[in-house]
């Protein structure tokens, strides 16, 4: 028979036990929760007959540029989804243009954004590589120009190859 | 018997390094805040782990 003093030992123990599970679910649901807030952004490719999708977890992988192609004369249209996961409005000037090296060719979009809490917000934008060959570029030969989005301290470049048809046909 | 315990210690070891370098992997991910919270958390886990063990009489 258990003693009123080995009893409430038992129940220290079980105490603790429950505590420690409590505080291991805790754990995993910080970074759940962790994971899930925040402000994040889908890339959306669609050329020829593909579409392409550059998720947000994506770019912490691999942050320096997204590559993708299509040929000459063919549109590429872009979808750029923005999530706001926050609490709080997001707002922010969003930017895209097309850049060839270090030169900035053209300016796609400049928008400002304010993004209601657990809201989304979608812009989109497509080029026609018919007329983006620089001057110094033979036809027969291919060239990439980069989409550089910049948002808030955030840019994403999605470098483009741009295959030439001269070769071809 | 002493082999049972040599492998039990190792699947122990093993156990324990992939669960912290899974967590390492998720910390890189969290922001300021939540490694900060993890890490109390974490202390606080401990914390009753070892109490638990004391009780247990380890």
């Amino acid at each position: 028979m258990a003693t009123p003093k080995t009893k409430k030992t038992a129940q220290h123990k079980n105490l603790y036990l429950s505590l420690t599970i409590a505080f291991f679910l805790a754990i995993i649901f910080v970074f759940v929760f962790d994971g899930y807030m925040g402000v994040y952004d889908t890339i959306t490719i669609t050329t020829q007959e593909r579409e392409e999708v550059r998720e947000p977890d994506s770019w912490s992988r691999d942050d320096y540029a997204y590559p993708t192609w299509t040929e000459e004369g063919q549109d590429i249209s872009f979808r750029y989804e923005i999530d706001n996961r926050t609490f709080g409005t997001y707002s922010a000037q969003v930017e895209a243009a097309i850049w060839f090296g270090e030169t900035k060719h053209s300016d796609l979009i400049s928008q400002a954004v304010a993004i209601e809490s657990f809201d989304k917000e979608e812009l989109s934008w497509a080029i026609d590589t018919s007329e983006l060959r620089p001057a110094d570029i033979p036809e027969i030969q291919d060239y990439e120009f980069s989409v550089i989005i910049k948002r808030d301290g955030v840019e994403r470049r999605i470098i483009v190859h741009v295959s030439s048809l001269a070769r071809k046909y | 018997m002493k082999l049972e315990y040599i492998l039990f210690g190792f699947g122990i070891i093993f156990c324990l390094a992939g669960v912290g370098y899974l967590a390492a992997q998720y910390v890189k991910y969290l922001s300021e805040l939540g490694q900060l919270i993890a890490l109390l958390l974490t202390v606080g886990l401990f914390t009753c782990l070892g109490k638990y063990f004391e009780r247990v009489g380890w």
